[in-house]
């Protein structure tokens, strides 16, 4: 059987204990939220920090409040997020998306802020140690060239969380607290097209909470595709928010794709497309054909890339007839 | 060191515990609490699912120190939760309540409760439904439907669906899963409510006798039930040591360095193993001895094992490997049976002296020639199938002992106690009488544990050491190493009259047996002789090459070859209805196997074929389903897809096929039967005291059933081939009759009757209305000195080998199945909505535990078809996580109407013939068929491949 390598666990009550003890070990202890991707992964011996902090006994990490729009404390459950009413009616995508997030057990203990920096994916990374070892490394843990393009300069590794897409489709912002004081950034800015250095926060920063602004109407989706309607990271990930003017024009509209690159990719032209356009069956055609072609997956995840690109156009389309049901 | 407090069942616990230990460890191996399973250690797949503060968490990644002051609910306390909340009723436990007699299809009079006072209502429902079969996930499955009925008290079958969707049960149980939530639910909702207890899914079947055809709930469903079950790894020994395995690093490599030393030096490490410290054979094998103990010239796959390792703890045994050191001299990779043929290809196993080349069957039947030229039609394609991995829940674990008389005792479990012996006695050049093989319960086989595993691994360790020895596989190491479901090449050429008549039929067949022989010449022979399919035709010819490569071995798997034969048969028959025209049903029909056809291997079907009733049942079911549906317009892409199946029950081609059973009565009147064959969720302990009940006129609960001992129970052979019910049935019901005219003879003195003239029943021996307690004959039998045990060696009818005259086997099984799918033209998805099968299976001695087989058996062949697929290239496995191996779950259940044809068969105890394979062979292709009635799409290539699917329906392809 599996054994979790060694490790010291600190249990600290405070958001700023919890970042002082990370500075003491200087880069050799890990944030533990949930955990339900780190133990598997340091079970497979792709991490062996010396400590982790756990982050489950701080109480200001935890909770959901109403303000000008609505904060989401990172501690949250992925099962909290996905049966809170508001989030439901006013940000539907993002209870959507947190409830296809693996497995209920796993979601029960998943917090949503884990799930937002949860680590990039790759069939030749996500492989058990010995596996790994017999093949050779690859350059995201222990080895140099990357499998996927083994003439890459950069690591391929998909960003494959549910609701990062979801929180850039809502413009939400990130607050983060290290020992340099704290910062607020858009959560688009929380990620690098870099499947080793996909956070495009400092390592010692931690992520507390998930600021969406007010609904304002704004409608969401997300839909996911994955080869079993079972606990499989998604190999697709679309989420569309669309906030119609009272013409019923479009006044605002984001779409973000998951699953297809190193970070949560934007759809920009689509968006452009849509602006100030009513949603007709030939917009949704042309918003989805323009979705279709900046998505540049990689042979590295479940199914094949041409299909998870061909899904694309596939599933844009449908997110968007969803929201002009809604 | 840190101390953990925390509330486990109501009660405070303290223990001391290293930060890295996780929850499900600590309730195991620290508390002993091991109703609680460990089947992937990965949080995929729910076995290990304990509730923590309320909240079910998977406990095999949960660290131990989260739960610090928390209260945390495993399988051992669910059953108090409920007697809380009834007050009065007692906690110890209880027997369940008998079920009573079956009135109608289903239908079971009692009323009220069938909850005993010691279990829960799941609990009590999940035993009676039959919604757990080898138990392995039941606990998992328990707490997280307990979760489900805390929340929401009356949930539909959607909700369970997503509540128990990433909760996986290979057996498959799904249906009679959602129906014992849902009937639990009620009783909660209303407990003290006179109610009935329906089986919902229960098929209609003969009237039932005492005992036999009743469906009455297994024998230790309460244990799997409360988590008490115990199997291999939920046994401890005072200084057991931990065992691991060195794995080969490549597919194919010369081993040119090997070097234990500072393995050896590691502090808390008590042996290190390699080729040099076996004894005996250095080779096992169940059929062919080609199969390295620990390998010495080279290493074929990358699951061969290298070096052995006993150490104090795991964390030693796991550093201790990385410290061999072994250089290598990597060799070409063999990875396919075709490229293994050819002569100038690097050979990887000699083991039958015939370089790759395992075994070619070849099976000929009149003048193909002649038959493809009186042909009006032919259809000729190429079929290719992929790996496919049983996916037991329960991964392998052994435990070797030295006893105190310097044998040695090895506890697993094994589908071949016996074959398991002789490996064992072999390796360590000892006598098979030292060596004692006792058979835990088992989590789930399908033919991935009749090979050898680490039983041997542990008794050179036990032995080396003086000390117990255990080894447990993590799901990655069972994945890389057991054997598979054969790859293959099919191709097929199917030839018929312009009226449907089939007159010749041709394959080749390419088998990759792997890196070592397990079963596959056997496996391969099955392939071959059902590839003409269920059907009588007059010309065959057939040439299947099992091929060795360097993959994983492969070997027996649930249908034995014919899953694949069938899927490349009844395809080619779907396409030929479709040239000619004609009704599938009816094509099927026309040429169906029945009483005096003949078998492409010249055996002549003489009884018990009932192929032709479980078509036009299903032919029946299918009409009637489309005509009432005619007023909803349904989707274009939905379609019904139809296919039948046969499968020999018991080994057949001339091998003698025995078993014996055991069975000894007591004075308190009960009766135990015994004998070494496998429960691997079957079901066999049932269906053992209930033809043991039956013969002897006692109740079901009055008779024990004692499995897989090599020292008390005698040889019931290998858990294969649909056998077990036929063969151990017959020896069990022989011993049981054996026993009962001992009996007979002492009762006639004292009724005054002869003593063929005593009637047997409900624990009572009668005549004319005078009895006597079964006890009571017992207790005169004993002072008399007269036997009361009777042992029975039964040998089923004799077969032929292949290519001889005669029967091949003594009989057959059969089936027909129609799915209805729905296919998704954007996405290429597809989805199974409805299976209507019927099944002949000769007589139904257990409703229950049959159609547990039959739905288990058509959940496992649609992930065949849909979603399951064994990725290995160029030797490499990349399914190694039940992450990447994507069977299918709760939420892939259809609706599933079934039939069962009882067409008894005259040798079978009580008419039974096999179950365990026939139900999931049609199962593929009649998938795969309505996706071609679908969209116009034949798929040849297993897994159906979506994108594959879509790209070949947007070009007007008409096959993928």
């Amino acid at each position: 059987m599996l054994r979790l390598p060694p490790f010291e666990y600190h249990a600290p009550r405070s958001i700023e204990q919890a970042v002082n003890l990370y500075a003491q070990f200087g880069g050799a202890a890990m944030f533990a939220a949930g955990g339900t991707d780190l133990y598997p992964n340091m079970k497979r011996r792709q991490f062996t920090p010396q400590a982790l902090i756990g982050l489950n006994g701080i109480d200001e990490l935890r909770g959901i409040v109403q303000d000008n729009g609505i904060t989401i404390r990172a501690g949250t459950t992925l099962s909290q997020v996905a049966s809170h009413p508001i989030l439901q009616s006013q940000y539907s995508a993002l209870a959507t998306a947190a409830n296809l997030v693996s497995t209920p057990q796993l979601r029960a203990m998943g917090t949503l802020g884990g799930n937002l920096c949860l680590d990039t994916r790759c069939n030749y990374y996500n492989q058990e140690f010995s596996w790994r070892q017999a093949l050779g490394f690859c350059m995201k843990k222990d080895g140099e060239i990357c499998m996927v393009a083994p003439g890459s300069s950069r690591c391929w590794a998909v960003s494959s969380t549910d609701c990062a897409p979801v929180v850039v489709a809502l413009d939400g912002r990130v607050r983060l607290v290290g020992p340099r004081g704290e910062r607020v950034i858009a959560a688009s800015d929380l990620y690098r097209d870099d499947g080793i250095l996909y956070l495009g926060k400092e390592r010692d920063e931690l992520v507390t909470e998930i600021l969406l602004p007010p609904a304002d109407g704004t409608k969401s989706v997300y839909l996911k595709l994955r080869r079993r309607d079972s606990f499989d990271f998604p190999i697709l990930g679309v989420a569309a928010a669309l906030r119609f003017a009272s013409n019923g024009e479009i006044a605002n509209a984001r779409i973000v794709l998951g699953g297809v690159g190193s970070r949560p990719l934007e759809c920009v032209e689509s968006a452009r497309l849509l602006m100030g356009q009513k949603l007709t069956r030939e917009l949704i055609g042309a918003a989805a054909e323009a979705a279709w072609k900046p998505a540049r997956p990689l042979d590295n995840t479940d199914s094949t890339h041409s299909y998870r690109k061909k899904m694309t156009r596939v599933y844009v389309a449908r997110a968007l007839e969803a929201l002009s049901e809604k | 060191m840190t101390n953990l407090n925390m509330t486990v069942n109501g009660k405070p616990i303290s223990i001391e515990i290293e930060a890295n230990e996780y929850l499900a460890a600590a309730l195991r191996y620290k508390l002993g609490l091991t109703g609680t399973k460990i089947g992937c250690d990965e949080a995929e797949c729910g076995a290990c699912t304990v509730i923590v503060n309320g909240t079910p968490v998977d406990s095999c990644i949960y660290p131990a120190l989260k739960a610090q002051g928390a209260e945390v609910l495993t399988i051992e306390g669910l059953a108090q939760t409920w007697a809380a909340t009834e007050p009065g009723v007692a906690t110890e436990p209880g027997v369940a309540t008998e079920p009573g007699v079956v009135t109608e299809q289903g239908v079971v009079t009692e009323p009220g409760s069938v909850t005993t006072p010691a279990l829960h209502p799941l609990q009590a429902h999940f035993i009676h439904q039959g919604a757990l079969q080898c138990g392995y996930c039941t606990p998992g499955m328990l707490m997280q439907s307990k979760h489900l009925l805390d929340h929401n008290p009356n949930p539909t079958t959607d909700e369970i669906k997503v509540a128990l969707k990433d909760t996986l049960c290979r057996c498959g149980a799904y249906v009679a899963i959602m129906n014992a939530i849902q009937f639990a639910a009620e009783e909660m909702r209303e407990p003290n409510a006179a109610r009935q207890t329906v089986i919902p899914n229960l098929p209609a079947t003969k009237a039932p006798l005492d005992v036999i055809g009743k469906p009455l709930p297994r024998p230790d469903a309460i244990a799997k039930a409360t988590g008490a079950a115990k199997y291999t790894d939920d046994y401890a020994f005072p200084d057991m040591l931990w065992g691991a395995t060195l794995r080969a690093k490549f597919p194919h490599a010369k081993i040119l360095k090997l070097d234990v030393a500072q393995a050896q030096a590691l502090p808390g490490v008590r042996a290190v193993l390699t080729h040099h410290d076996v004894p005996g054979s250095k080779n096992h094998g169940l059929i062919y001895n080609d199969w390295p103990v620990l390998c010495y010239d080279k290493v074929r796959y990358q699951g061969d094992a290298v070096a052995i390792v006993a150490a104090d703890t795991r964390e030693i045994a796991q550093r201790a490997l990385d410290l061999i050191e072994v250089a290598y001299e990597p060799l070409p990779v063999v990875d396919n049976p075709v490229d293994a043929l050819k002569p100038e290809t690097i050979i990887v196993n000699d083991g039958t002296g015939h370089g790759n080349l395992l075994k070619h069957i070849h099976v000929e039947k009149g003048d193909i020639d002649k038959g493809f030229a009186e042909a009006d039609v032919i259809i000729e394609n190429e079929y290719h199938s992929p790996f496919y991995e049983h996916a037991f829940m329960e991964p392998e674990c052994s435990i070797g002992r030295v006893l105190e008389n310097g044998r040695i005792e090895v506890i697993c479990g094994s589908q071949i106690p016996y074959e398991d012996r002789r490996q064992i006695a072999a390796a360590l050049n000892m006598e098979e009488r030292e060596v004692r093989v006792r058979g835990a319960l088992i989590g789930g086989g399908f033919g991935g544990k009749e090979d050898i595993a680490a039983q041997i691994h542990v008794a050179l360790l036990a032995k080396a050491t003086g000390r117990p020895v255990k080894m447990l596989y993590s799901r990655h190491e069972s994945l890389v190493s057991h054997p598979k479901r054969h790859a293959t090449v099919i191709r097929v050429k199917t030839g018929a009259k312009q009226d449907g008549t089939l007159v010749a039929s041709q394959a080749t067949i390419y088998g990759d047996s792997g890196a070592y022989a397990s079963l596959g010449d056997k496996v391969m022979t099955r392939a071959a002789t059902h590839a003409a399919g269920p059907y009588a035709v007059p010309n065959v010819k057939i040439d299947c090459y099992a091929m060795y490569t360097n993959n994983p071995p492969a070997g027996a798997f649930r249908g034995f070859g014919v899953t694949q034969s069938a899927f490349a048969v009844e395809s080619n028959m779907d396409e030929l209805a479709h040239q000619l025209n004609m009704d599938p049903f009816e094509l099927r029909r026309m040429n169906a196997l029945r009483i005096g056809s003949t078998t492409s291997t010249g055996q002549v079907v003489k009884e018990s074929a009932g192929l032709l009733e479980c078509i036009r049942l299903v032919e029946q079911e299918v009409k009637r389903q489309r005509d009432s549906n005619l007023q909803s317009p349904v989707s274009k892409l939905q379609s019904w897809g139809f296919a039948a199946a046969f499968k020999n029950t018991g080994l057949g081609g001339g091998a003698p096929d025995k078993s014996a059973a055991e069975v000894e009565v007591f004075e308190d009147g009960t009766a135990e039967v015994r004998s070494s064959a496998a429960e691997i969720g079957q079901g066999l302990p049932t269906v053992l005291a209930m033809i043991t009940a039956e013969e002897l006129g006692l109740p079901y609960e009055n008779v024990r059933v004692l499995l897989s001992d090599t020292d008390l129970t005698p040889d019931g052979g290998p858990t294969t081939a649909s056998r077990q019910t036929f063969v151990t049935g017959n020896a069990a019901r022989y011993a049981a009759k054996g026993m009962r005219e001992i009996l007979a003879e002492t009762a006639s003195e004292y009724l005054d009757a002869a003593p063929a003239q005593l009637t047997f029943k409900d624990g009572y021996v009668s005549q004319n209305g005078h009895k006597l307690p079964f006890a009571e004959i017992v207790k005169r039998a004993r002072q008399e000195n007269r036997p009361t045990r009777y042992l029975h060696e039964y040998f089923a009818p004799a077969t032929k080998p292949l290519g001889v005259e005669g029967d091949m086997h003594f009989g057959f099984s059969y089936a027909a199945q129609a799915a209805l799918i729905e296919l998704d033209p954007d996405t290429g998805e597809t989805h199974v909505l409805k299976i209507v099968t019927a099944t002949d299976i000769g007589r139904a001695l257990n409703p229950l535990a049959l159609q547990g087989q039959v739905e288990g058996g058509i959940m496992m062949c649609l992930g065949n078809a849909l979603t399951e697929e064994f990725i290995v290239e160029k030797g490499k496995v990349w399914s190694d996580l039940f992450a990447k191996y994507k069977m299918p779950s709760i939420k892939h259940t259809p609706e599933i109407v079934s039939f069962i044809v009882e067409d008894e068969i005259s040798a079978g105890p009580f008419g039974a013939k096999g179950v365990g394979e026939i139900s999931s062979i049609p199962t593929t292709p009649a998938i795969t068929n309505a996706i071609y009635n679908a969209c116009g799409v034949r798929v040849r290539r297993l897994p159906v491949d979506q994108d594959a699917l879509l790209l070949a329906m947007r070009a007007g392809k008409l096959e993928t």
